[in-house]
């Protein structure tokens, strides 16, 4: 169910057309008829099955790979290791990774050699005789780890941010509350329902890779880089994809493939499994934040110091990146004088982190929001007022880089549109109902998410247009659409620019060959990117268009024919993303270091759930998400982002957990990696704030992550008021909420809630002997 | 190249022979979630027994007769009722779709501690038709469980039913990390009667109960009775119920593994346990309707 509300002052610029209409996404009735052909679905004559082998050691040095017995396998055509790579590296340095690993191998899953075979059987089964002796090294578990060896040579930190601005000891010492939290959060699992995979072809010294990406572009890089290749030779189709959610931004899949493929120069197909996604693809980073916040009595926030630690796994994709992210959001929606981050990425033996909807905010602001509740708490005040007091205006300086923030920023309404809501209003009623040893409880909470790459990125989104002959618009644009039917909303802002129905207008997207380079998509920006970069385009046809002469009142497909017939049919345009006005204490040379971002969303959470005290479980009975996007140009799409958006925070917050046993995962199928069923998500109500951001395409800006960020200390504050007890380490399984109840009572337990506790360190070492049995001897 | 094989039984003595030779299923919800990879031989489908009688049967006893291989979801939409702790146990399996695929015949012979139906069937003294080419044997079902992912069937034997006592009141209560599709961490089937034939209270308002029997899941090796916990439960005040969760500690031999610590087990369990004085008093005040 969808409320809007009308609460802010700008106005959106008047328009009749279809934005701000929930149009269907263009593929939406392919899509649940099971007629799309995504890229995995691809199939041609003549085509080999790819498989990888990958690495069963954390941390070992590579002996000998043996390949003889795979390679004589009828049917094998060919078997690749690291000497078979023109230029074994994924990026730019040596701690991006090898495409396949050589001499050591940093992580379980690490692909080693790649086999091409008739069918997918005997690849497989040719993948699993290649022969790999190892030399195992010591295994770094973990930032703590003592380990006495390096994952690098150049050690285990892969960057580090830090930045004060004011004089946090100094607040921090003459506060009158002070508020620490010291907060665990997991690396969570994108679960996109597609598993990586497509198909790459070589023909005519070029090759042609369909694959899905959020980063055409940075794939394209890195085949050409792997295989030497000129960047004009390798074409990247990068959709349709089912699902990516940041798993898509520097996956290795497309390298693999186009490998095979350049190897044995005919058409390979390549599926991973669940398992192999699990095991050695990306997560969230796992952080352990710690957060310090100084009040005065009356509860305005005098300082924030925040520490964050990540684990980015064995090499560094977007860890200094997140990293950055988590900086810039370290003190959330909030202006305090005084402010500073101190954060490291490191490196270890455990799952590679990369991109994850959110990037560094769900991680930081799950401190943030519990340390705001719990001030609250401690200072009497209401977690609504705490924070209203507190707030960044629009057009205020950021609290910790003092960089200005876009008059767009609707934190304030967001925050009162979610508190408006009778699951907030009528909290103390619900907590009355409370019943045996279900106790009821209701919790907010709020976050900022930048849009785009940041200042000093040079972020750019270009788009192309064609008008035919026959009357029909046709336009090349990006970012790519990865399961949010961007397309749709490029179609509903070019309808509106031109001034014509939106039936005559075709938006390509995801094919590097015809669109433009327009980055990824990724951190917030395709609508606003994108649709500023089509906005534009369309705005050139329009100026064209408005000129005498030109648009006669004619039927369009006169007109088309006569743009056609002048030359005047083709059009392109670029979209820069602005920087901020005023960069604050960011010393200009090192802006893009801090890319501080001028425009962000905002989202604003209620949580309604019931603790059972007797054994920790939590059942959520409601989410109301308020959300300030701007203009939404595609409502229904809007609010399809925002209920994804937090059934993947009631993930973060209640189930997943990516876990490892000294760098051997144990948590390898969705069997035990639990993500929330529809039993499991509650009823979400969600409110578009009405606002508008001028440098966007009717307003819009980008909101898909802030959705993600507010659902886990939304959760923890309800639990903390229906219980006393407030988690401070994600997930909140039923046995942590337990524990904590327990410690809280005096029931001499020790801290069991603890993410590396004793009593987890001893479970993930145990063999699941008693629980998870042997195959059955019997039926089953 | 799988080495892999299905046979279909049609009837229980096709069921009798192919099981000679093969491996029993009855589901097969559980391999599928492991996979086919490390399963050789052949496999003997018996969902595919054709079989005239409705998957429940009142037994001239009083007892119910269950079908161990039709799906489960028939026997909870059954017109013969079953205890109350196997439609609850049913309600809390897994998803509906499993629901219409697994048997409680797999779950039982799968030998999982953690299995949803067996505590039911424990609490409710379930006896097990049993069968293969060498004959029939009738075994309770405490005597089935040998251990985790073990039991006693011999080599050849399928199940075909299970026989329930009837039980005046009962229930089932899972704790899983999520509301569906999720292996029991810990769980609890319990039956009893009411202490006194008429209300069930005693003076001075204290429930009294008889015959009290508790069946907890993923707490041991296997399924296991919480005979101390029972002993305790004489009435459903406040002092009974609380030496009843302590009792349980010494009921049980949890262990710590993935999904849980052995600490939490155990301490859930006791929450379980504590729960069960609303939830009694609650079936003394409305009655059990769907008892057999």
């Amino acid at each position: 169910m969808t409320r809007e509300t009308t609460q802010g002052t700008s106005r959106a610029p008047a328009h009749t057309g279809v934005v701000g209409r929930s149009l269907p996404a263009d593929d939406a009735a392919a899509i649940v008829a099971g007629d799309l052909e995504y890229v995995t679905d691809r199939r041609v004559d003549g085509m080999l099955h790819g498989a990888v082998h990958r690495s069963a050691h954390p941390h070992a040095r590579i002996v000998s790979v043996d390949t003889a017995r795979a390679a004589s396998e009828p049917g094998v055509v060919a078997v690749l290791t690291a000497g078979d790579v023109p230029c074994n590296q994924l990026g730019t340095d040596s701690e991006n990774g090898a495409v396949l690993a050589g001499d050591v191998v940093r992580q379980v899953g690490e692909a080693i050699a790649l086999v091409a075979a008739a069918d997918p059987e005997t690849a497989r089964r040719a993948a699993d005789l290649i022969e790999v002796g190892y030399e195992p090294l010591p295994v770094v578990d973990g930032p703590d780890s003592p380990a006495p060896v390096t994952v690098h040579p150049r050690g285990n930190v892969a960057g580090t941010l830090t930045f004060e601005s004011g004089d946090v000891a100094t607040a921090l010492s003459s506060s009158d509350l002070v508020v620490d939290v010291d907060t665990t959060t997991s690396a969570q699992e994108h679960v996109a329902i597609e598993t990586p995979g497509g198909m790459a072809e070589w023909d005519l010294g070029k090759i042609t890779v369909w694959c899905g990406s959020q980063n055409p572009g940075l794939h394209r890089k890195l085949v050409a880089h792997a295989l030497r290749l000129n960047l004009d030779d390798v074409r990247l189709v990068s959709n349709p994809v089912g699902g990516a959610f940041g798993s898509r931004n520097d996956d290795p899949a497309p390298v693999y493939l186009a490998l095979l493929a350049w190897h044995t120069t005919r058409p390979v197909h390549l599926h991973l499994s669940r398992r192999e996604t699990i095991v050695a693809g990306p997560k969230r980073h796992p952080y352990r934040t710690r957060v310090r916040l100084g009040f005065d009595r009356a509860g305005t926030l005098r300082a924030i110091d925040s520490r964050a630690v990540a684990d980015t796994g064995p090499y560094v994709t977007a860890g200094r990146n997140v990293l950055k992210t988590s900086a810039e959001l370290s003190s959330g929606p909030y202006a305090a004088p005084n402010a500073r981050f101190d954060g490291t990425v490191a490196y270890s033996n455990n799952a590679n982190a990369g991109a994850f909807r959110g990037f560094g905010a769900p991680q930081v602001a799950f401190a943030l929001e519990t340390a705001v509740s719990e001030a609250a708490v401690e200072l009497g005040l209401d977690p609504v007022q705490i924070r209203r007091a507190n707030l960044t205006r629009p057009g205020d300086a950021h609290s910790l880089y003092g960089h200005t923030v876009s008059r767009s920023l609707r934190a304030s309404q967001t925050l009162d549109a979610a508190a408006a809501h009778p699951w907030w209003r009528d909290r103390d009623a619900w907590a009355a109902g409370s019943a045996g040893p279900w106790r009821r409880g209701t919790g907010i909470a709020m976050a900022i998410k930048g849009v785009g790459m940041g200042s000093g990125k040079g972020d750019t989104a270009r788009a192309r247009l064609i008008v035919s002959a026959t009357g029909t618009v046709n336009i090349w644009a990006g970012p790519n659409h990865t399961g949010q039917a961007i397309g749709t909303a490029y179609r509903q802002i070019a309808a509106d620019t031109l001034g014509i129905d939106h039936d005559r207008i075709r938006v390509h997207v995801g094919d590097s060959e015809l669109v433009p380079e327009s980055g990824a998509t990724a951190a917030s920006r395709s609508m606003y990117a994108g649709g500023s970069a089509v906005h534009q385009v369309c705005g050139r046809l329009r100026a064209v268009l408005d000129e005498p002469g030109v648009d006669t009142g004619a039927s369009f497909d006169d007109v088309a024919a006569h743009l056609v017939a002048s030359g005047r049919a083709e059009y392109e345009a670029e979209f820069v993303l602005p920087d901020v006005d005023d960069i604050g204490r960011i010393p200009p040379e090192a802006l893009a270091d801090y890319a501080p971002h001028a425009v962000y969303g905002c989202s604003a959470q209620v949580v309604r759930l019931e603790v059972n005290t007797l054994t920790g479980e939590i059942r959520l009975h409601g989410v109301v998400c308020a959300v300030d996007a701007g203009v939404a140009v595609n409502p229904g799409a809007t609010v399809g982002q925002a209920e994804g958006g937090v059934a993947q925070g009631v993930g973060f917050a209640l189930f997943e957990e990516y876990r490892l046993d000294a760098g051997v995962p144990v948590t390898t199928s969705l069997e035990n990696y639990l993500i929330p069923t529809a039993m499991d998500v509650p009823p979400i109500e969600t409110v578009l704030v009405t606002g508008h951001e001028n440098t966007g395409p009717f307003g819009a800006k980008g909101m898909s992550e802030v959705v993600v960020v507010p659902t886990a200390p939304a959760i923890a504050a309800a639990v903390g008021s229906a219980t006393g007890f407030w988690p401070r380490h994600l997930p909140m399984t039923p046995e942590r909420v337990r524990a904590g109840l327990s410690a809280m009572s005096g029931e001499g337990t020790s801290e069991r809630s603890g993410r590396r506790s004793a009593a987890e360190r001893a479970r993930t070492r145990a063999r699941p002997e008693n629980m998870s049995a042997e195959p059955a001897e019997g039926a089953s | 190249m799988t080495g892999r094989a299905l046979a279909r039984a049609d009837t229980p003595a096709a069921a009798d022979a192919l099981c000679a030779r093969g491996r029993p299923l009855a589901g097969a919800t559980d391999l599928l979630v492991h996979g086919l990879d490390g399963v050789r031989g052949e496999l003997v489908d018996l969902t595919a027994i054709h079989d005239p009688r409705p998957p429940v049967e009142r037994l001239a006893d009083g007892r119910v007769r269950v079908s161990a291989t039709a799906p489960i979801s028939a026997i909870a939409r059954s017109p013969e009722p079953v205890p109350v702790a196997l439609t609850d146990a049913i309600a809390q399996f897994a998803s509906p779709q499993i629901r219409n695929r697994a048997t409680l015949g797999g779950n039982i012979a799968n030998g999982s501690p953690a299995a949803d139906l067996v505590p039911p069937l424990v609490v409710t003294d379930a006896v097990l038709g049993v069968r293969g080419a060498d004959g029939r044997r009738s075994v309770p079902v405490g005597e089935m469980l040998a251990g985790p992912g073990r039991t006693t069937l011999r080599p050849g034997e399928w199940i075909e039913y299970a026989d329930l006592a009837p039980v005046p009141h009962s229930g089932f209560r899972k704790l899983g990390y999520r509301r569906a599709l999720a292996v029991a961490v810990v769980s609890l089937a319990w039956s009893w009667s009411p202490g006194s034939p008429r209300s069930g209270t005693e003076p001075g308002g204290a429930v009294a109960l008889h015959d009290v029997r508790l069946a907890a899941g993923a707490v041991a090796p296997t399924v296991v009775r919480c005979p101390r916990a029972e002993a305790a439960l004489n009435t459903l005040d406040a002092t009974c119920v609380d030496t009843a969760a302590t009792a349980v500690h010494d009921d049980i031999a949890p262990i710590d593994d993935l999904r849980a610590s052995a600490w939490y087990r155990a301490d859930a369990l006791a929450g379980l346990v504590r729960e069960l004085a609303p939830a009694a008093t609650r079936q003394l005040r409305e009655g059990d309707t769907a008892q057999p």
